[in-house]
């Protein structure tokens, strides 16, 4: 897995000494800059010595501040986390009611509006949602900032104005993903044998719905919500650049337009790591809601 | 430090129950403030990449520098020529290899200690000694000595007419004080002699607080808060709605639109900045004097111009614009398409032709002027294919002579030196179109040590011709730098090297 970060990495063209010296200078200054850089090394020398560190929590130092890797990521992780967590709980608000309403009345007016929605936010493009919301809500009616991080310990109020607009330009479209999901995965519960046998029996709708319908139609959710969440963890680039929310995913693009390299391996491996992390505690929900596949 | 100025019910009630009426200012006072009520909070478009003026060839990091180091000389806000710094005056010796620069009295840095002739002496040793980014500006350098602490004599292998330019014309030669580098982490810190002094800096913004003792007086806002807004429509809204007072981030398709707008003030000014096109000598049939003078007479200068700047932009076929001491008056082509399918039967090339245009997503302006350079070249037989680039690949496949043609410009430029030498001498730097004139080579090294200031402009005007002619170089446009800010904000000027200093600055 490393070794294929660090050789896709060094693969792409580009000269992070040639990016970071700008147009003009000396034979030497890039020479200098170079061996600095340890770039002069033989490239699987770069590797071992980098594995060697990584391994021990040393990531390395960004070709261009000098500050080290782990402390550049620890430094935009709060803010990932935070828009994360806020754009699921929106996707989560829409999904879930949206996506049952739909199920429980097929080809009814509120199912069509429900896939007229969700096909809206799966196409429209996030950065064009973002500058609308901007000019709407930050220009137009000027209630909310156009951008920006606040930490919550330092500012709570300004922390909650400024994570409302990229929450919901990342969350509408999280949300529209997974109404689908919540939508299909209801029907395809609600038309099984043993929730028609359960109405048979006389069992009240509610209890059905939550007990037989519900909780067959959650394992498809948690799935999505999973991939989702990744998703929003490893950053959201357009929609950061935007709102400039300064989370990992403006640290890789920057890393990457600058070809460096020790950030850019850092930033991969831990997006690569969330993602391991997250199917992981996917499969250990799954248990804990079927305990058919426990038992397995 | 930071300060929450509303009540948490009143914020409550206006994140919940927003005012209403359109435009109504939002609280900004929240927002990770660098101090107090007369902070100026500016908005640029990217994050500084660290803060050693040395080290960093970040523009971004220069804007936040400008206003915390000093220089010896530094350029007038008005023509850009060198007026005294640090450094009070100076003389040159009769034979020119000596310059003796005395220093200013009374200036102290940022953690209190005195301003002398040993701090420049490190200053230059660091750059010189560890071949930093800007060690190239003391080519000609022999050596730098501090007889006594308010004197620095720099001593040059040859005449060098244009030192006070190249130790002063940006804040990558600055004066830091000595063994910063060892005291401080430059990276992150900062000891300077200039208005402001770095507070803070992460993800967010960087702060600067005024310097009290600044030998040029202290500054009249407490302070300056950077917040990095990347995307235009972001920052130009934030300007709006009052959440900062200053922004660069205005595209030119933006200025007409402000122009009218009551809630912004503009300032723009043509920078030194030039925007060219260059043919690869190398590569048949661009080598052809004959074909290169055809394409640069079918292009129309006014439409590419028009297209890459909605018209924030002098076009210009020299490189030098209008208002420079060093302005060349020279135009010698006519958008003529005739004659330009004239020159190309003239030069016995098969049309139609095939000619990559190498542009990068970096300078967006480049993408359109090179869809117009397209549209225009198409009437004489050249297919232009136009080859998009991030710009990592692109710098790659420059310096390895992998083009056709590409377009870029060049920034910072003053003297004359910085806009011919490197590019068009056959041995420069960066002549990576292989431009060879015995002619050019010679005006250009002769002008490099001329004294007589009248007879080094002949010498470069005599050189400009000769590249303008020859096409090493196809000069397309200076853009105009274009700022924007709240009404009623003074003491700021547009500066035509695009420094940002805020030294002077009042708010409303």
């Amino acid at each position: 897995m490393s070794v294929l970060v660090f050789s896709l990495i060094h693969l792409v063209r580009g000269d992070p000494i040639r990016l970071a010296l700008g147009t003009r200078f000396s034979q030497e200054t890039y020479d200098a800059l170079r061996e600095r850089s340890g770039l002069d090394l033989p490239l699987v020398q770069q590797y071992l010595t980098w594995a060697g560190r990584a391994v021990t929590g040393d990531l390395g130092v960004s070709f261009r501040s000098g500050d080290t890797v782990t402390s550049l990521i620890a430094e935009r992780l709060p803010a990932t986390l935070t828009l994360a967590l806020a754009s699921l709980l929106v996707a989560l608000v829409i999904a879930l009611p949206l996506g049952m309403l739909s199920a429980l009345h097929p080809r009814s007016l509120v199912d069509r509006l429900a896939t007229v929605v969700s096909q809206f936010g799966i196409s429209v493009p996030d950065f064009w949602l973002s500058i609308m919301l901007i000019l709407v809500f930050a220009g137009t009616l000027g209630w909310l900032p156009s951008g920006g991080y606040v930490p919550l310990t330092e500012d709570p109020l300004g922390w909650l104005q400024r994570l409302v607009l990229p929450a919901v330009a990342t969350g509408v479209v999280s949300g529209s993903v997974i109404t689908r999901f919540v939508r299909s995965s209801m029907l395809e519960a609600l038309g099984s044998d043993h929730v028609r046998t359960a109405q048979a029996k006389g069992v009240p709708t509610r209890q059905v719905l939550t007990w037989h319908v519900l909780r067959n139609a959650l394992l498809p959710l948690v799935t999505v919500t999973g991939v989702q969440l990744a998703y929003l963890l490893s950053g959201v680039v357009v929609v950061e650049i935007v709102f400039s929310w300064p989370g990992l995913g403006q640290l890789a693009y920057q890393a990457v337009r600058d070809r460096d390299f020790p950030v850019l391996q850092g930033a991969v491996l831990l997006f690569a790591l969330v993602f391991l992390v997250i199917n992981l505690l996917v499969d250990l929900l799954y248990s804990r809601i079927d305990p058919r596949i426990a038992r397995r | 430090m930071r300060t929450n100025r509303l009540l948490p019910l009143a914020a409550a009630a206006a994140l919940v129950l927003p005012a209403c009426g359109g435009g109504e200012s939002v609280d900004t006072g929240g927002g990770g403030g660098g101090g107090g009520d007369n902070t100026l909070i500016a908005a640029v478009s990217a994050e500084p990449d660290q803060f050693d003026p040395h080290v960093t060839n970040a523009y971004a990091s220069f804007q936040v520098l400008e206003n915390v180091y000093d220089t010896l000389v530094v350029p007038s806000a008005e023509d850009l020529t060198m007026q005294p710094s640090l450094a009070e005056s100076w003389t040159t010796s009769p034979d020119q290899l000596t310059w003796t620069f005395t220093l200013r009295d009374g200036v102290t840095f940022h953690d209190g200690s005195e301003f002398d002739s040993a701090d420049v002496v490190y200053s230059y040793r660091r750059i010189i000694d560890e071949d930093l980014s800007n060690a190239y500006r003391f080519a000609t350098v022999a050596d730098v000595q501090a007889p006594d602490p308010r004197t620095v004599v720099i001593t040059v292998t040859r005449p060098t007419p244009n030192l006070l330019e190249l130790i002063g014309s940006f804040k990558g030669m600055a004066i830091v004080s000595e063994n910063a580098a060892e005291e401080f982490d430059l990276q992150s810190e900062a000891n300077g002699t200039g208005p402001f002094q770095l507070e803070s800096s992460d993800a967010n913004g960087t702060v600067l607080t005024a310097y009290e003792d600044y030998w040029g007086g202290a500054p009249t806002i407490d302070g300056v808060e950077f917040r990095y807004i990347t995307e235009a429509s972001s920052a130009l809204t934030a300007l709006r709605n009052g959440e900062v007072q200053w922004t660069d981030n205005v595209p030119p398709q933006n200025v007409a639109d402000l122009e009218g707008d009551e809630e912004v003030e503009l300032g723009s000014v043509t920078s030194v900045e030039y925007f060219y096109m260059s043919m690869n000598y190398q590569v048949p049939p661009f080598d052809n004097r004959d074909v290169r003078r055809a394409i640069a007479t079918a292009i129309d200068r006014d439409e590419v111009t028009q297209a890459a700047r909605f018209g924030a932009a002098q076009t210009n076929q020299t490189a030098i614009p209008e208002g420079s001491p060093y302005y060349l008056d020279y135009a010698p082509f006519t958008p003529d398409q005739d004659a330009a399918r004239r020159l190309i039967e003239q030069a016995g090339v098969q049309t139609p032709l095939t000619m990559g245009l190498m542009v990068t997503d970096e300078y967006p302006e480049t993408v359109a002027a090179a869809q117009v350079i397209a549209s225009q070249l198409e009437p004489i037989g050249i297919d232009v294919e136009i080859q998009e680039e991030d710009f990592a690949t692109w710098l790659d496949r420059q310096s390895q002579g992998d083009f056709d043609a590409f377009m870029l410009s060049w920034i910072g430029n003053i003297d004359p030196a910085d806009f011919y030498e490197n590019q068009h001498l056959s041995t420069g730097g960066s002549n990576y179109q292989k431009y060879s004139n015995p002619q050019v080579d010679d005006l250009l090294t002769r002008a490099a040590t001329e004294v007589d200031p009248t007879a080094r402009k002949d010498l470069y005007d005599q050189a400009a011709r000769i590249i303008v002619d020859d096409v090493s170089y196809l000069y397309l446009y200076n853009p105009d730098e274009v700022q924007a800010w709240v009404p009623g904000l003074t003491g700021y000027q547009v500066r035509a090297d695009a420094a940002i200093n805020f030294e002077t600055v009042e708010l409303p």
